[in-house]
């Protein structure tokens, strides 16, 4: 081999490692390698709905809810491409559907498209930023964070265990002062609170019954008799969603 | 720990949690039948703000003061000392008694405390909990939020007429 043809082969064979190294670089790349959840892709298939069928059941558990709003920012992987500019839970479905026999609904009206609570920037009425900003000098128990929120002129959010999301504060309306969003109805609506006297009293062994549980003791629950598997019952979300993420993707 | 109690509750994703010994709730789940009747009876109530406990369910409509609904909110200082809550299903007459078919299903009802401030009512922000101190009946006391260890804000004691409260599946 002369030189001349050894030199080619140098460059060609360098020229090649260069190209090779070039394509798993771009292979590698987040733009195209991004994770995305089995429940984000699009499903084709006879048996594709088999498939959000089992990932919406185990999504009825609290705590799997619970893990997958953790880590993507919305309560449900079961979801459709065409679909996605509207991210429902299914007990959020279900609550703004039925208004009337709710548990505390009204959520989705407050909550963005992608589940999160207000935390992106929309369209706020100054006037209701300002109020927000007033809120906060009174003395209603909020933590930093909200205070925080209250300061930047955005509505305090809370999570509510009864939905398993967040939801903000619905500002004042008119007759309405800002409030929470709620669908409990007082009974007693049309009694006013003048009845102090009868239900603020104590039972007589009220005050014995306050100290003993001050000392430690809690009457007939004690923590041998129900402990909390705090640990237990994470690891086995923690699994359950482990295995979301991990069905096989149908057709 | 750092945090609010609601924080820590949260971030341990959970509803529930121990405190010097003793359960301390975000929300309670009360198991009931339907043509149950639940007596809440207000044993404590702090007067420095006004104290609510709310019930709510999506399995049944929950019957108080002839009001039939699937939340109903009950003020400390407002009505008698004792009321009459009344489980009936949703697929029956509002107006009867009788169970449902499925009568035999029991009927998760939640139960939580809440506040009012300035005219606003809160739940689940700050310190706020259920300290269980009684199963049967069943007893809780509340803390509105403000002052970590206080839980006479709202103490409340909650009978069932053949109800089946569950302790252990709160947790």
């Amino acid at each position: 081999m002369t030189d001349l043809e050894l030199i080619a082969v140098f460059a060609a064979s360098w020229t090649l490692a260069a190209a090779i190294w070039m394509l798993l670089d771009w292979a590698a790349r987040p733009k195209h390698a991004r994770f995305r959840p089995k429940g984000d892709r699009i499903q084709r298939g006879p048996f594709a709905y088999r498939h959000f069928r089992k990932v919406r059941r185990a999504e009825e558990n609290e705590e799997i809810r619970l893990r997958i709003e953790e880590r993507y920012d919305r309560p449900t992987l079961a979801i459709r491409k065409k679909r996605q500019h509207r991210v429902l839970a299914r007990h959020d479905r279900i609550a703004g559907d039925h208004s009337a026999h709710t548990v505390g609904a009204g959520t989705t009206s407050d909550v963005d498209d992608a589940g999160q609570t207000g935390l992106a920037a929309g369209d706020q009425d100054e006037k209701t930023a300002i109020y927000w900003t007033e809120l906060r000098d009174k003395a209603m128990g909020f933590d930093p964070e909200n205070q925080e929120r209250l300061a930047a002129g955005k509505a305090p959010v809370r999570f509510n265990p009864v939905l398993g999301a967040h939801e903000e504060m619905l500002p004042p309306d008119g007759d309405n002062d800002a409030r929470w969003p709620t669908v409990a109805v007082d009974p007693f609506a049309d009694l006013e609170p003048s009845a102090i006297a009868e239900t603020d009293a104590e039972t007589p062994n009220a005050g014995e019954n306050l100290a003993e549980t001050e000392t430690g003791q809690s009457g007939d629950a004690s923590p041998d008799e129900h402990p909390a598997p705090d640990d237990e019952s994470e690891s086995a979300a923690e699994r359950a969603v482990r295995h979301l993420e991990r069905l096989p993707e149908a057709g | 720990m750092a945090g609010s109690r609601t924080e820590r509750l949260r971030s341990r994703r959970a509803t529930a949690g121990s405190e010097r010994g003793s359960l301390v709730f975000s929300m309670y789940r009360y198991q009931a039948f339907c043509g149950d009747t639940l007596t809440v009876s207000w044993v404590r109530s702090t007067r420095r703000r006004e104290q609510r406990l709310h019930l709510a369910t999506d399995q049944a409509l929950l019957r108080v003061n002839g009001i039939a609904a699937s939340a109903v909110v009950l003020r400390a200082h407002v009505g008698p000392q004792h009321i009459d809550v009344s489980v009936v299903s949703p697929t029956h007459d509002t107006n009867r008694t009788a169970p449902a078919p499925d009568g035999a299903s029991p009927i998760e009802i939640v139960l939580w405390n809440s506040w009012v401030v300035e005219g606003v009512e809160h739940a689940w922000v700050g310190d706020a909990g259920m300290r269980l101190e009684g199963v049967d009946p069943l007893r809780l006391a509340c803390n509105d939020g403000f002052a970590d260890t206080d839980f006479g804000d709202l103490i409340v004691e909650i009978a069932g007429s053949s109800g089946h409260q569950t302790a252990e599946e709160n947790l």
